[in-house]
């Protein structure tokens, strides 16, 4: 963890964190994070900026833009794990105390989120690392086929042994959980409690951490919003709403009903336990440090026709010649963003 | 002419000799006395006189019976008369057949007299004619057709006037009024006799023809003023003839070519385009006044899908409503969509086919032939459009078996179809929708709109498949649109719309769609919002007969869902479709189990080509 003050008035930059990335395969790591930079670039309402740090971050991140726009191509599962260090910058008010004994103020400054992100493939985030690779070959109930064609070519054990390790010294965590996959695999809490498991041995070996819990702060975030059975159940389940900033009116769950919607979600899927997910987040994490979204890393079409979201014309997923999926028109990234924000105020404001 | 006479008769025309002085005939029976002694010179003058009275009196009566010089010279009494004599006598004959009606006024003239008649009501024909005196009865038929008894024999002269001479030239010589005439003293008393049967059945309804022929012989004539006298009202005709034909057959020649009083029909059968239900018709094909001899022809057409045999009844052309009055029942054969039947009017109203070859009696009665015919087909044989509407996405071999049944369709009706009564043919195709910028505005259907059957042909041909590109669904309710818009308006043009669908997959929702199973296969919405469903209904509520054939047919087809309402009135996977069941369910080809076994009339529909016009503009 490294957390720099650059002094601390208005202007100052804070750079801090590095953010974990967790998430079943198939769950959309990759994709959020491909989807991340337009998600900055729509991003209206704060001064946000996102850069990589080396050539290969930066490589990643014009790469990943044209393939979900130009190429309109999903990633294909990830093979190797990749760091990914990105610097996302924000204009942020943040408490400092100015004098001795003075209250604190508030003051403006340049927040630097170091993102050294880790997509790594989500197979490794078993708690049986080698029989989850098998059971790559068909990741999701979509259909979405995994291009994973060759999921034994490293070891996993090996691997997944030293992802565990740099997951463990992060100071967020973003998890990522896909709701259609539960349906399908009912194997969402079998990959949370492997990882969690790996995560609480190596944290909290020896030292007792606040309140006996794990220190992270946590972004829960459901993914593939946009995905007809997902959405559709939020609408029914009472859970949709609609920004009034939102010039296009695309549909979101608020984050306060987020953990809720997540239940609800799991718990219509007959096999799988995720809804103990929520519960075993608390007991490892302290409940303030966890907060729920509801994302979507390509978001909904946008009807050529009518300049906002229409729920009959919604879906933003074309059928791939050969199989699998192709992204029908512009992503509009929902709440891609915003965890990574969460993240880096909280992380910012230090409540360590 | 009994020697024992005691009444001296004329030398010339053997009647008695009246009071007057100068006879009938105009011989002079008492000339101013003379003076002096009846010399031998006085007496060779009034032999002279004499001979060339009697001349003159037969050879006007051989010029009635013959035209020609010489036919009845022999019994010219001091005949033969030379050219002058001849001349004279044939002019006599034409002042006395003067106002003579030909053959073919008579009969309009009869004709005229029927159509006066009631059903179930007599007229009486009485001929004068060479032979003798011959009474036919028309009972008027139901339908206005007459039907001749003349099975009243013949009265031969010879029982009615007894002295007549016993040779037959002689005999019409007489009848002519030549060679001196016989004793008619009963003449009246036989005639009496002999038409007190027909007078006393006549009952009064007074519709009698007497009919004297050749005009100008004297005792025809005679008989014929006495026959008025026993009808009163009754109309005399005197008809001209050439008396050496007239002395033979001349018997029941006037109602052997009666003109026709009401025209002929062949009875044809006709389908409600709306109800197809099955109406008996007639096709003209003898007019009202059409004489024996007379030819006619009528073109027909068989039922798409029945090559059998037809029956071919001829009916009398009336306003029939419940049976027609059938005339003849024959069978014919039906190798072409359209053929001509050619037909001769025998005497007595006899109809004989001509061609084509191969017309027989059909051994059924037809009221039997009548109770064969259904009342009502699914088949409509007339101005129907056809949407053929395809599915072009998938393999190169699925796509060119889609085609094939099409092609077959089309085939099979370029058969069974006379061009003039072809359905309009439209043949359109569906490639997928894309679902990528820039190509969903993209039209998915291609084709030809609706048109003659070879151009749908050639239409078809040119029909390219393409691969899928949304194996979930395919842009079937594009096709549903352009489908409508071509058959919506069919019903109120008078036409049948009819729509075959030959397709793989199931058609995208107008708007998405989710299960509440979760992982459900999603489809994307048209992209034009078009649905099928509702497309579907209106094609229903238009009138328009749909069938489809699928790929596959999945088991909940048979309980609803696309398939179920698209194929309401035909539905078949791709390997059971056959171009013959198609056609049946589109109403397009007969099913043999509704085969009216009669042919169909060859309408000209004009209606056709103006429609083909606008629609190709
Ligand atoms: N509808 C929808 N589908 C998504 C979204 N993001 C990802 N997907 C689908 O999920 C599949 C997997 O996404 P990835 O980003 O490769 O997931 P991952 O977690 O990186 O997978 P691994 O690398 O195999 O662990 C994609 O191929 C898409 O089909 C999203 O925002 N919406
Ligand atoms: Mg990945
Ligand atoms: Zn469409």
């Amino acid at each position: 963890m490294t957390t720099t003050m650059f002094g601390a008035g208005p202007g100052a930059r804070r750079s801090m964190g590095r953010i974990g990335l967790w998430g079943p395969p198939g769950s959309g790591k990759t994709t959020f994070l491909a989807a991340l930079n337009i998600a900055v670039l729509q991003s209206a309402d704060k001064q946000i900026r996102l850069f990589g740090t080396d050539t290969d971050s930066t490589v990643f991140l014009k790469e990943s833009t044209a393939m979900l726009t130009r190429d309109r191509t999903f990633p294909d599962a990830t093979e190797a794990g990749k760091q990914l260090s990105w610097v996302l910058s924000m204009d942020q008010q943040i408490q400092v105390p100015t004098k001795l004994f003075g209250k604190k103020q508030s003051a403006n400054v340049t927040v630097d989120l170091n993102l050294d992100l880790l997509d790594e493939p989500g197979r490794m985030f078993s708690d049986r690392p080698a029989e989850a690779a098998d059971k790559d070959d068909d990741d999701s109930g979509l259909g979405f086929d995994s291009d994973d064609d060759d999921p034994v070519s490293q070891s996993p054990d090996n691997s997944a042994e030293s992802v565990m390790d740099q997951l463990s010294g992060c100071n967020g965590l973003v998890l990522l959980f896909d709701p259609t996959r539960e349906w399908e695999e009912g194997d969402m809490f079998n990959y949370f409690q492997g990882t969690l498991l790996e995560i609480a041995q190596r944290r909290m070996m020896g030292r007792a951490e606040a309140g006996g819990r794990l220190p992270h702060y946590v972004a829960v975030c459901v993914t593939k919003f946009d995905h007809p059975d997902v959405y559709r159940r939020a609408r029914r389940l009472g859970y949709r709403s609609f920004s009034p900033y939102d010039p296009y009116l695309f549909p979101r769950v608020p984050d306060e009903f987020a953990e809720e919607f997540f239940v609800s979600l799991v718990r219509e899927a007959d096999k799988g336990n995720a809804e103990l997910v929520p519960n075993a987040l608390r007991r490892f994490f302290l409940p303030e440090r966890i907060q729920f979204f509801v994302t979507s890393a390509i978001g909904f079409h946008l009807n050529k026709s009518s300049s906002r979201f229409q729920e009959a014309d919604s879906m933003n997923l074309a059928p791939k010649p050969g199989g699998g999926h192709l992204i029908r028109g512009p992503i509009h990234p929902i709440n891609v963003v915003e965890p990574l924000i969460w993240l880096g105020e909280h992380l910012a404001g230090g409540t360590r | 002419m009994r020697a024992a006479d005691p009444i001296p008769a004329c030398p010339v025309c053997a009647l008695p000799a009246g009071a007057g002085d100068y006879c009938e005939c105009g011989w002079v029976l008492r000339g101013p006395r003379r003076l002096g002694p009846v010399t031998d010179a006085v007496r060779a003058d009034f032999d002279r006189r004499l001979a060339a009275a009697t001349l003159e009196f037969d050879a006007r009566a051989a010029a009635l019976v013959s035209s020609v010089p010489g036919r009845f010279a022999r019994w010219i009494r001091g005949g033969p008369p030379d050219r002058a004599q001849w001349a004279t006598a044939r002019r006599q004959a034409a002042v006395a057949a003067d106002e003579a009606v030909d053959d073919s006024t008579a009969r309009k003239e009869f004709a005229a007299l029927l159509r006066g008649v009631a059903p179930g009501g007599q007229a009486l024909l009485i001929e004068v004619v060479p032979e003798g005196i011959v009474v036919t009865r028309a009972v008027m038929g139901a339908t206005g057709a007459p039907r001749y008894e003349a099975d009243q024999p013949v009265r031969p002269w010879p029982d009615l006037v007894p002295g007549l001479s016993a040779h037959p030239e002689e005999r019409l010589l007489q009848l002519a009024g030549g060679r001196g005439r016989p004793e008619t003293a009963e003449l009246r008393d036989r005639l009496d006799e002999a038409l007190r049967e027909p007078a006393a059945e006549l009952a009064g309804a007074a519709a009698v023809l007497i009919v004297c022929g050749p005009a100008g012989w004297t005792l025809p004539e005679a008989v014929a003023g006495l026959c008025a006298e026993l009808f009163p009202g009754a109309r005399v005709l005197r008809v001209a003839g050439d008396a050496a034909a007239a002395g033979t057959g001349s018997i029941g020649r006037l109602t052997a070519a009666m003109p026709l009083l009401h025209g002929y029909g062949v009875i044809v059968a006709t389908v409600d385009p709306v109800t197809g239900a099955v109406a008996a018709a007639t096709q003209p094909l003898f007019a009202p006044g059409d004489a024996p001899g007379a030819r006619a022809s009528v073109t027909l057409r068989r039922f798409p899908g029945d090559r059998e045999r037809a029956t071919l009844a001829v009916a009398v052309d009336a306003a029939w409503s419940a049976e027609p009055q059938v005339v003849a029942v024959h069978t014919i054969p039906q190798p072409e969509p359209l053929y001509q039947v050619s037909a001769v009017l025998d005497p007595s109203g006899q109809v004989r086919f001509t061609e084509p070859p191969g017309i027989g009696e059909d051994s059924r009665p037809w009221t039997e032939v009548r109770a064969c015919v259904p009342s009502a087909v699914d088949v409509r044989p007339a101005a129907v459009d056809l949407v053929c509407a395809i599915d072009l996405a998938g393999s190169h071999g699925q796509v060119a078996r889609r085609k094939k049944l099409v092609s077959d369709l089309l085939g099979e009706l370029a058969r069974e179809y006379p061009e003039s009564a072809a359905p309009r043919v439209s043949v359109i195709g569906c490639v997928d929708h894309r679902y990528e910028p820039g190509a969903e505005s993209k039209a998915v259907v291609r084709g030809a709109p609706l048109g003659a059957l070879d151009h749908a042909v050639r239409a078809l041909a040119e029909l390219r498949g393409d691969e899928i590109r949304y194996p979930e669904a395919a842009s079937l309710e594009d096709l549903l649109y352009e489908a409508h818009r071509m058959l919506a308006r069919a019903r109120k043009a008078g036409r049948v719309g009819r729509l075959l669908l030959v397709a793989g997959r199931r058609p995208h929702p107008p708007a998405l769609t989710v299960s509440p199973r979760p992982g459900a296969p999603l489809v994307q919405p048209c992209p034009k919002r078009y649905d099928w469903r509702d497309l579907t209904r209106q094609l229903g509520k238009a009138g328009v007969g749909t069938v489809a054939v699928a790929d596959t047919l999945p088991m909940r087809a048979a309980k609803g869902g696309f398939w179920a309402e698209t194929g309401a009135d035909g539905l078949y996977s791709l390997p059971a479709a056959t171009a013959q069941a198609l056609g049946e369910d589109l109403g397009l080809l007969v099913r043999e189990e509704q085969r009216p076994g009669l042919p169909l009339p060859a309408l000209a529909q004009r209606r056709f080509d103006v429609d083909l016009r606008k629609e190709s503009r």
